[in-house]
């Protein structure tokens, strides 16, 4: 029998350990001493990275600052130029909202036609009450027409230019509009003032004047058409020896936040000025 | 012809006039920013072209004011003419001579519009426009008086560069 030299038992026990090897490794039971005999190495592995990770920062962090600085500059313009962007866009939602509720109103009243002009001034006299838009006669608006929002009665259009109109508030202390009240069933005026208040006249003491009573134009007159909404009675009060009554008017428009109006263009004012008489002027 | 620079600046004021100054009342009252502008530049030393701008500004307003036209000229007017007499004799103190300006200038204006209104058949009241509008007006413009000096003063100095010929 041929022995066995010592090279091949070292080959044949190399093959047996590797396969042992392979056995515990596909069994599984490798893991469990590999990470036992490796646990200390990765320690030391740790701690070796974290201290170099460390050196390595300290080297680069003026480098590192500098990108900081420009990525946070650049970071900032975004911020801000999203932050313009949100308030144009919520510039736009008022905006569109106000149309909208115009278009509504204008909706709700299909035998009137409109064009609607937003408000971009007052007049400069602190004395008068009166705002400029940007439409004019190039979109088809004339002196006389009545203008009003989705709330009620703004006042009419008291000059024009081709791109831009300025428009008599009835808050003006020029203005007067012929009224109704609604529950009174009796016919008025309202007047504006320097304060920008609304006043009643011309009401009879006879007549029962109820606060939140609703004044609407009556189209007498021929300056506004009849039905559009001015406000609401307050605070009635009669003297013993007057003749008419007094009352204050709350406006259902808020004229102080005016930002769009409807201009009812297929409303013909009617002047009636040569027909009163010179005495009453 | 630097001046000419004025005049297109005249033409902002009245667009920040009407678009924001009159949005910032105190009671009904506004300051006109167009009044102060015209003071503090006939108060400059060399504010002698003030009387064009007055015309021109009342123009503007002209136009763009339901108050007639007459109003703003003769404010206006009165206004350049009180401050080249204020720079003339107070010249050692600009400070007096702009709130005497601003102050009478402002009182002058109120009051020719009331009138001017009163005669076109508008009823106003003279009390409760003396207390919601000419006070808090001419208070307004008294507030905002040396701002625009200072602005109107820095201005004139660029436009006027000292040692250039009158």
């Amino acid at each position: 029998m041929k022995k066995i030299s010592a090279r091949q038992w070292l080959v044949f026990t190399v093959i047996l350990v590797a396969a042992g090897i392979l056995l515990l490794s596909i069994s599984g039971y490798l893991n469990v001493i590999i990470g036992k005999a490796a646990s200390p190495a990765v320690s030391v592995e740790s701690w070796v990275s974290t201290r170099y990770q460390a050196i390595y920062e300290f080297l680069t962090v003026p480098r590192d600052i500098n990108t900081l600085r420009q990525q946070n500059s650049a970071l900032q313009d975004e911020v801000s130029q999203l932050q313009s962007q949100v308030l144009e866009l919520q510039q736009q939602l008022n905006e569109s909202q106000i149309l909208y509720a115009l278009l509504d109103f204008a909706r709700s009243k299909p035998e009137n036609r409109y064009v609607a002009a937003s408000v971009i001034g007052r007049d400069p006299s602190p004395f008068l009450s009166y705002i400029i838009i940007d439409h004019g006669s190039d979109n088809g608006i004339r002196k006389g027409m009545p203008v009003v929002t989705q709330q009620g009665l703004v006042g009419k259009v008291d000059a024009v230019t081709a791109t831009a109109a300025r428009i008599q508030l009835i808050t003006d202390p020029g203005s007067e509009v012929n009224i109704t009240l609604k529950e009174a069933k009796t016919d008025g005026q309202v007047s504006g003032s320097v304060t920008g208040d609304l006043s009643l006249a011309r009401i009879s003491t006879s007549v029962d004047l109820t606060e939140g009573d609703l004044a609407i134009t009556n189209g007498l007159g021929g300056t506004y058409p009849s039905d559009i909404v001015v406000g609401q009675i307050l605070s009635p009060s009669k003297g013993e020896n007057d003749l008419f009554q007094k009352a204050a008017v709350q406006p259902v428009v808020d004229f102080s936040n005016l930002k769009a109006v409807l201009i009812i263009t297929n409303f013909t004012p009617v002047d009636i000025t040569p027909l009163v008489p010179e005495t009453s002027q | 012809m630097s001046e000419l620079l004025f005049y297109p600046i005249l033409v902002l004021l009245l667009i920040i006039q009407l678009a924001i100054v009159r949005y910032l009342p105190l009671f009904n009252g506004t300051a006109d920013i167009l009044l102060l502008w015209l003071a503090a530049w006939g108060l400059q030393n060399k504010g002698k072209h003030v009387w064009i701008g007055a015309i021109f500004a009342a123009v503007l307003l002209s136009f763009a004011s339901a108050v007639p036209w007459y109003a703003y000229f003769v404010t206006y007017l009165i206004l350049a003419l009180m401050s080249r007499l204020m720079n003339r004799h107070f010249w050692h103190n600009p400070l007096i001579a702009l709130l005497f300006v601003v102050f009478f200038g402002s009182l002058l204006e109120y009051i020719i519009q009331f009138v001017v209104l009163l005669v076109q058949g508008i009823s106003i009241n003279f009390l409760e426009s003396l207390k919601f509008i000419i006070v808090p007006s001419t208070f307004l413009n008294l507030l905002l008086a040396i701002p625009v000096y200072v602005i109107v003063s820095d201005m004139a100095q660029w436009v006027y560069p000292k040692g250039a010929d009158e």
